[in-house]
C-alpha cells in the first residue's frame, strides 16, 4: 500500500470516527486542525486504524503524532511489519 | 475544512417509528464507533414530546479509578435504548473518595440519583505479598472491602443515591502459575476472595457489576488491553465497551423498572428441532441421541432457570392446540412442563395478535414481553405489529440460543423478591380463579367463594424491596406514575408527615404477595394521596374499597377532614381515570395535566368489600 493509499484509507477513517462529511487530510495537518480531534477521539481514531488496517499499533506509536504524514508513516511501518 | 454531518430529525408523528428504528439498529450493531452514531441520533430524537412517557429521566454520575469518558456516549445509547433517559456527570478522574466524601464534590451538587463506580483491576490498592498467610490476606480483603464500600454508605446516606459499583476481573498473566491457585496471596486468588467478599458484604443501595463474569464472557485477555490502559488508563479495551454498557444500562434500567417480566416463546424449531405437527412425537430432535437435540434442551434448561428466578413462560405458536401440547405431555426428554407456563396459546392467529392475548390475559403491558421464534418471518411480524414487544435476535444454529437470548440482558433486576420466586405459582392461582370466575354467574357468590383475606401495613422494611419494584412496574391501575427508587420508598416510612400502606392479599387459590400501595401526605387537616397503586393480578376483587375504608379510619383517627386524590393520565392508566370519581371525591381542578379530585370525610361512607382485614396488621396512624 502507497503512502496515498493508506492517507486516502486514513481521510475515510477519521470522517468516520469524528462524524464528520468531508475531512481532507495532508501529510500536514495536524490533530489540531480537525474539528473534534481531541485527546479521547485521538484514541478512538487509533483503534479505528488498528480495524481498518488491520494492524497493532506498538503502545509508543499510538501517543498523540505531530502530523497526519507522521501516522501515515507509522501504519506503512507497521503494514510492512506483517 | 470541516462540515458536520446533518443530524437525523424526526418529521412530527413519526418519531415513535424512528425510535423503534433506533433500538433494532440498536440491538444489532456491536462496533464502538457505530453505537456511538448511533446514540448520537437517538440523543437527538429523544427530544421529541412524542417519547416524553416512554423514557425515565435519570441523573447518573459516573466515576472511577481510571478514565470513564470513552464509555459515556455508548452506555448513553444503551440507556436510551433501554427507556432510560440520563443526564450524565462523570467526575474527574481518579477522585473516587473525595468525590463520594466531599459535600462540595462536583459530584455531591449533581445530586445523583445512581452513582455508577468504575474500578480498574490494574489499580487494586492493597494488594497482599504472593507468600502472605491467610490472616494477613484476609486483612486485606477486609481494608479492600472498607476502603471500596465506605464512601458509597457515606455518599448514600447523604444523597440517596443508589450505587452501582464494579467489581474486578483477574488479570491475564500469573507469576505463580497454576500453584498460585494454592496460594491466597496469588493476585487471581486475591481478586477472586475480594468480589466474593464485596458480593456478601455490598448493603442494598450499593449494586455490584459483575465484571469479572462479564469480562469472562468475551475472554479477559480480550477485555483488557495494556496499551489502552498504559496509555490513557483506560480499564477496558474498545472491544469490550458495548457489552460493558448494554450490561450496566440494564441494571440502572432495572433500578427505575425497566426489566422484562415475560417470555412469549415460539414451540416447534425453538423448543425442539422440527414441526411437531408434520414430524410428530418420534420425529422431533429433543435430548440425548443429536447435538441439535441436546442444543435444544439445554435451551429449555436455560428458560427453566428464568422461570424459576421469577421470569414467567408463556407459549405463542402456530400449531393445533392439542398437538402442541402433546410433546409436554409425552415426550421423555422434555424439561419444561405445561405448569412451568403461565399461559398457552397454539392456534393459527398472527403471532401479534396472540401477544395481545397473552398481554390481556397475564394482566401484563406488552413492554414487559420478550418475544423468542426461530422464524425470523414470525420475528419481524411482531416486531412491526407490537413493537413495544422486545424482539429476541436469535442465531439460526439452536446451539446458540441461551448464549444470544442470555447477552441481551432483558431481565436484570436489582434483588430477588419472594414474590418472584413465587410468581408463575401465583399467575397459575389467578388462571384457576378466573376458571372458577367462569363457572360462577353471580359476581359476589364468586367473590365471596374466594375467601379473601387482606393485611394493610404501613412500609415496612422487610417490604421496601417490593414496595419499590411493583411502584416502577405498575402501569395500568396507577394514578400518578411515580418512579422512585428504594431511599425514597424508605424515607417516606420514616417520614411522621407520610400516610404509607402496603397492602398483601391472600385467598383460598393461593398467595398474592403484596400487591397494592398507596402513600400521601398530611397538610392542614387534608390527606393528598400523592400515589395509589395495584397490581393488575388482583383487579374487580374490592382491594380498592378496603383501602378506601382503611383510609376513611386513619382520617377519623388522624383528624383528616379532607381526602385529595391525584389522577396524571397517561397512555396505560385509563382504567383508573375515574377511580375517584367512583369512590364519592369530585374533581375540582386540573392543574399542568393533573386532575385534582377532593372527598370531605363528613360526607363519606364505607364501600363493602368481599376482602377481609387481618385485624391484628392494621396500621396505627
Amino acid at each position: 500500500m502507497t503512502d496515498a493509499e493508506i492517507l486516502e484509507r486514513l481521510n475515510g477513517v477519521v470522517s468516520d470516527t469524528l462524524d464528520l462529511d468531508t475531512v481532507s487530510l495532508q501529510p500536514s495537518t495536524t490533530a489540531a486542525d480537525v474539528d473534534g480531534w481531541d485527546s479521547l477521539a485521538h484514541i478512538q481514531i487509533i483503534v479505528a486504524i488498528e480495524r481498518s488496517f488491520g494492524i497493532r499499533l506498538r503502545v509508543g506509536e499510538m501517543a498523540s503524532i505531530a502530523n497526519v504524514g507522521e501516522l501515515v508513516s507509522r501504519i506503512a511501518t507497521r503494514l510492512n511489519a506483517r | 475544512m470541516t462540515t458536520p454531518r446533518n443530524s437525523i430529525v424526526a418529521a412530527p408523528g413519526d418519531a415513535l417509528q424512528a425510535w423503534m428504528a433506533f433500538q433494532r439498529e440498536w440491538a444489532d450493531a456491536y462496533v464502538y464507533s457505530a453505537l456511538v452514531r448511533l446514540s448520537r441520533r437517538a440523543e437527538t430524537l429523544s427530544d421529541d414530546p412524542a417519547l416524553a412517557d416512554r423514557l425515565v429521566p435519570l441523573r447518573i454520575g459516573v466515576m472511577g479509578s481510571a478514565t470513564v469518558d470513552f464509555i459515556l456516549p455508548v452506555l448513553k445509547g444503551a440507556l436510551m435504548a433501554r427507556g432510560v433517559r440520563p443526564t450524565m456527570l462523570a467526575a474527574p478522574y481518579g477522585h473516587v473518595s473525595m468525590s463520594l466524601l466531599d459535600h462540595h464534590s462536583v459530584l455531591a451538587q449533581f445530586q445523583p440519583q445512581v452513582t455508577v463506580v468504575i474500578h480498574a483491576a490494574p489499580h487494586l490498592p492493597d494488594l497482599p505479598e504472593l507468600t502472605a498467610t491467610p490472616a494477613e490476606v484476609q486483612r486485606c480483603v477486609d481494608a479492600t472491602c472498607e476502603k471500596l464500600l465506605e464512601p458509597c454508605g457515606i455518599f448514600h446516606s447523604r444523597t440517596g443515591s443508589e450505587i452501582v459499583l464494579s467489581n474486578f476481573h483477574p488479570l491475564p498473566w500469573r507469576a505463580a502459575g497454576n500453584v498460585g491457585a494454592r496460594l491466597p496471596g496469588d493476585p487471581i486468588s486475591f481478586v477472586n476472595r475480594l468480589n466474593m467478599a464485596l458480593s456478601e458484604r455490598a448493603p442494598r443501595y450499593v449494586h455490584i457489576l459483575d465484571v469479572a463474569s462479564l469480562a469472562n464472557r468475551i475472554g479477559v485477555a480480550n477485555w483488557f488491553d495494556e496499551r489502552y490502559w498504559y496509555l490513557a488508563k483506560q480499564p477496558m479495551s474498545f472491544n469490550a465497551v458495548p457489552l460493558f454498557s448494554r450490561n450496566l444500562a440494564a441494571v440502572i434500567g432495572s433500578l427505575v423498572g425497566r426489566g422484562r417480566k415475560c417470555i412469549a416463546v415460539d414451540l416447534d424449531n425453538t423448543l425442539w428441532g422440527g414441526v411437531i405437527g408434520d414430524d410428530g412425537l418420534s420425529g422431533i430432535q429433543l435430548g440425548e441421541g443429536s447435538p441439535e437435540g441436546e442444543s435444544f434442551k439445554a435451551f429449555q434448561m436455560y428458560l427453566r432457570e428464568l422461570k424459576d428466578r421469577g421470569i414467567l413462560l408463556a407459549a405463542c405458536s402456530k400449531n393445533d392446540e392439542t398437538v402442541a401440547r402433546s410433546p409436554f405431555l409425552e415426550h421423555p426428554e422434555m424439561v419444561l412442563r405445561l405448569d412451568d407456563f403461565a399461559a398457552f396459546k397454539a392456534n393459527w392467529s398472527p403471532k401479534s395478535e396472540n401477544l395481545r392475548a397473552l398481554s390481556a390475559e397475564l394482566n401484563l403491558p406488552l413492554d414487559a414481553f420478550v418475544f423468542i421464534d426461530d422464524n425470523p418471518a414470525e420475528r419481524e411480524e411482531v416486531a412491526r405489529a407490537v413493537p413495544e414487544v422486545a424482539v429476541a435476535s436469535l442465531p439460526d444454529d439452536p446451539a446458540g440460543y441461551v448464549r444470544a437470548l442470555d447477552g441481551q440482558f432483558y431481565f436484570e433486576t436489582v434483588a430477588l423478591s419472594e414474590e418472584d420466586l413465587r410468581r408463575t405459582a401465583t399467575y397459575q392461582a389467578r388462571r384457576q380463579s378466573q376458571e372458577t370466575l367462569a363457572a360462577t354467574t353471580d359476581l359476589d357468590g364468586y367473590l365471596a367463594s374466594l375467601q379473601m383475606v387482606a393485611s394493610v401495613d404501613q412500609f415496612l422494611p422487610e417490604s421496601f424491596e417490593r414496595v419499590t419494584q411493583l411502584i416502577n412496574k405498575t402501569n395500568q391501575f396507577n394514578l400518578t406514575t411515580p418512579r422512585l427508587l428504594r431511599a425514597d420508598v424508605e424515607r417516606m416510612a420514616w417520614d411522621a408527615s407520610m400516610v404509607t400502606r402496603a397492602v398483601r392479599l391472600r385467598d383460598r387459590f393461593g398467595d398474592h404477595g403484596l400487591i397494592s400501595v398507596l402513600f400521601g401526605r398530611i397538610e392542614n387537616r387534608c390527606l393528598l394521596l400523592d400515589a395509589w397503586l395495584m397490581s393488575c393480578r388482583v383487579l374487580g376483587r374490592g382491594v380498592e374499597a378496603l383501602l378506601f375504608n382503611d383510609l376513611l379510619r386513619t382520617a377519623e383517627r388522624a383528624g383528616i377532614t379532607e381526602l385529595i386524590g391525584f389522577y396524571r393520565p397517561t397512555d396505560r392508566n385509563a382504567m383508573v381515570k375515574d377511580h375517584y370519581g367512583k369512590l364519592g371525591f369530585v374533581q375540582e381542578a386540573v392543574e399542568n395535566g393533573v386532575e385534582r379530585w377532593r372527598l370531605s370525610v363528613a360526607r363519606a361512607c364505607p364501600i363493602d368489600t368481599h376482602v377481609s382485614v387481618r385485624h391484628d396488621t392494621e396500621p396505627a396512624a
